[in-house]
């Protein structure tokens, strides 16, 4: 009997190829529902009607009105209920609602992950309805090409995945009760201590990164740096030089720095041992989300954000597999050669792809890292036409990454020459390579530092042309860039490789942390001060590591997802009480800081009217408009005040007008700087206004 | 007075600095040990040099130029 198959995705660029992949002529019809596109595509006798989500539909929401905490009572609704932004959220809702009449069968087709998992089940419960979840089956896919969505059809699951959806749920609920509560205490605090408000937000997650960059920054301030000597020296062979490695790497005394180069300087060296062996560097595994993140930041400085947004685009054009994986193994179910052949077609890669092809078995190199649901990041084969500049830098990285992970070790020859200059052993060091193996593959990323020595004797007599002792600093520990703060927080198991980078990129927007090399700000370190002294518990990582590994053990069924959820109701209950306890506390601490951040962010100059007074930015309540005045206007001692440009921001220069010693401001254009004098009657802009 | 003598913090007991300014202090002592048997200067001729080190902590060198405005 034919079927009417209602199948959700989760973006309206993957309904549109599922449908041509599932459609029996590839030609699916495109309708509309109000606002919202959908396919209908035919596939035997069945009619399978395609519509998208737009991620998550349906949110959770604090049951009963009111700003306060602690908040325990919770339920699921409509996002746009939430006052979430995408207003287009009401309008997929009623079109699934009507396309689900006479549906005789419900398919989830969103990414097969977590929140895919999240999104279609939260869609059938309660935009179609309960009874709907008992009909419901689930594909499974981790490439979006015609062949694998067909693939996935047949072998599609007979029911959802309840579990990882229990998970799904689960972390969400989770999140709420730790983000909402913990927000609300640290903005209440800051209200009941000062009076004035601010959004303060923590998370689980959110705390512990933050504390990371708080101890490393303690760190550096702390920092001592040690001094030790290195001993440089060349030789000549041949009329070529080559450097000389001195047998200790450092030397903590000046004095013995001094006594080397005393001994050795103007002297000869001979050769007394000469040394070789082969060294065999594997080819990488190919990448998982993580592993792709820290190549991209390295290779092309591209922030583990925009690297995942790449991915992403790439995967929703059915160029590379699902990204957000763990896995750094391709398993024997995917078509290597198959996709080798597709990319020899493509001139950038048909050499290395050919030169693969003509191996009789491919045998790709397997990273430790697993992922149930999805293999290694790796290409589909069909050939990009239109990308853009990061894009086309990611693709390129996965596409030579896949080819380097199936291609053969790099294997080189090591010498070592030891030559003795009056008592002290130094190193000739030599590097062959014998054969290149997977660095071909992976150019320009890889560089082979080939120093090729001549035929060196035992006995041999070397000239020392150069010598010299240079003194340096141990270092302080370098700073987290979004890269290392990434892998910091993947080897600390907190997050999931869906959350991490949204994680870190809150803190930036919440102002705890700046630059691309992190720092911490003023108000950040704050506020982890603040809570290591009264509320340990909520920046604790051993806390969110255990809170990890239940929602690990809901997935895997050894944990029910309601009993996790009563847990963190018990955890966080005593945090909050404790933290109500010291609110005033951390309230009054966290609003100095905020106070001293607000006077240095619109802090202009001295008053040139009453030389006292400060003149800062100031905002009109009624009009909303910027302004400037001296402090002492609200005295009445002072009527100082200057109109400000409104539509651009407006920095300190710490200088005055040498005219007429208003302060000197300053604006960007682009990034170009331009300064001005504030006072609009200065006689420097007479000519200005001509 | 409950403040640290460089910032306004609270200062620890048994110091007259605050927790951060301490540390930096303890490091700055275990430091010398190091700098004495390197170069074999002196704690004064030390701290003047670390105030001119670049990758001295700030708060290093804060502790630093307080000693030695008191010397």
């Amino acid at each position: 009997m034919p079927e009417r198959i209602l199948v959700i995705t989760e973006k309206p660029s993957s309904a549109r190829r599922i449908a041509r992949a599932l459609d029996d002529q590839g030609k699916p019809s495109s309708l509309k529902n109000g606002s919202v596109q959908y396919h209908v595509s035919r596939r035997g006798e069945d009619e399978l009607i395609i519509v998208s989500a737009l991620g998550h539909l349906y949110t959770i929401i604090q049951k009963g009105k009111g700003w306060n905490y602690p908040v325990y009572d919770i339920e699921w609704a409509p996002t746009y209920q939430a006052g979430k932004s995408n207003p287009r959220t009401r309008a997929h809702i009623n079109a699934i609602k009507d396309l689900s009449q006479g549906a005789t069968g419900y398919v989830s087709a969103c990414d097969y992950d977590i929140e895919g998992s999240l999104i279609a089940y939260t869609i059938l419960l309660y935009a179609v309805g309960d009874h709907s979840l008992a009909k419901s089956r689930r594909m499974l896919y981790s490439t979006l090409t015609r062949e694998d969505l067909n693939k996935s059809w047949e072998n599609m699951l007979p029911a959802l995945d309840y579990p990882v959806i229990a998970a799904g749920k689960a972390r969400h609920e989770m999140d709420w009760l730790f983000g909402i509560n913990l927000s609300r205490a640290l903005s209440l605090s800051v209200r009941k201590a000062s009076g004035d408000f601010k959004t303060l937000s923590i998370g689980r997650v959110q705390g512990p990164t933050l504390r990371f960059v708080k101890e490393r920054e303690e760190e550096i301030n702390t920092f001592v740096p040690i001094p030790y000597w290195k001993i440089n020296a060349e030789t000549k062979i041949e009329d070529k030089k080559y450097p000389l490695e001195y047998e200790k790497q450092r030397l903590e005394r000046e004095v013995h720095a001094k006594d080397v180069a005393t001994a050795c300087r103007g002297k000869e060296g001979t050769i007394k041992a000469i040394r070789s062996e082969t060294e065999t560097t594997p080819s990488p595994p190919p990448f998982n989300l993580g592993d792709l993140q820290r190549e991209a930041y390295r290779v092309f400085k591209m922030n583990p954000s925009a690297t995942l947004a790449s991915a992403e685009k790439l995967y929703l054009s059915a160029h590379i597999s699902y990204p957000r994986t763990s896995s750094q193994k391709l398993p024997s179910s995917i078509d290597l050669r198959e996709i080798l052949r597709k990319l020899a077609k493509n001139p950038s890669y048909a050499k290395q792809a050919e030169v693969l092809l003509m191996k009789k078995r491919l045998i790709p190199r397997q990273g430790k890292k697993d992922d149930v649901a999805h293999p290694a990041i790796h290409p589909t084969g069909s050939r990009p036409r239109r990308l853009g500049d990061n894009e086309k830098n990611v693709y390129d990285l996965v596409v030579k990454r896949f080819l380097a992970c199936l291609s053969e070790p790099a294997i080189h020859e090591k010498i070592q020459g030891d030559i003795d200059v009056n008592g002290h052993l130094f190193y000739l060091n030599g590097s062959k390579t014998l054969e290149s193996g997977w660095m071909d593959s992976y150019q320009p990323y890889v560089k082979d530092k080939e120093v090729l020595l001549p035929e060196l004797k035992v006995g041999m007599t070397l000239p020392i042309t150069k010598l010299s002792s240079r003194r340096n600093y141990s270092s302080p520990p370098p700073r987290f860039n979004q890269s290392t703060l990434l892998r910091l927080m993947e080897n600390q198991n907190i997050g999931t490789k869906a959350t991490r980078t949204n994680i870190i990129d809150t803190l930036y927007r919440r102002h705890y942390i700046e630059g691309n090399i992190v720092r911490i700000t003023d108000l950040g370190f704050s506020i982890i001060e603040t809570l290591e002294r009264y509320s340990p518990d909520i920046i604790s990582v051993e806390m969110t590591r255990e809170l990890e590994q239940n929602l690990e053990d809901i997935q895997s069924g050894n944990l029910h997802a309601d009993t996790v959820i009563e847990n963190t109701v018990k955890t966080l209950d005593p945090i909050l009480k404790r933290f109500k306890e010291n609110a005033e506390k951390i309230g009054s601490e966290i609003s100095l800081t905020l106070k001293d951040m607000f006077y240095k962010e619109n802090y202009l100059g001295k008053c040139p009217s009453c030389g006292e007074g400060d003149i800062m930015i100031q905002r009109n309540r009624k009009t909303g408009k910027n302004f400037a005045s001296c402090t002492n206007t609200k005295n009445g001692s002072c009527n100082q005040t200057y109109s400000l440009p409104q539509k651009k921001k407006v920095y300190s220069t710490g200088q005055r007008c040498v005219t007429c010693s208003a302060p000197v401001i300053k604006m960007y254009y682009g990034r170009k700087p331009w300064s001005l004098c504030l006072n609009a009657a200065c006689p420097t802009k007479k000519g200005e206004h001509k | 007075m409950t403040s640290c003598k460089i910032c306004q913090r609270k200062h620890i007991d048994g110091s007259t600095y605050c927790d951060h300014h301490h540390t930096a202090y303890t490091n700055l002592e275990e430091g010398y040990k190091q700098w004495r048997y390197a170069l074999g200067v002196s704690w004064v001729e030390y701290l003047e040099k670390i105030t001119k080190t670049s990758g001295t902590g700030r708060w290093v060198k804060e502790v630093a130029d307080d000693i030695l405005s008191g010397l």
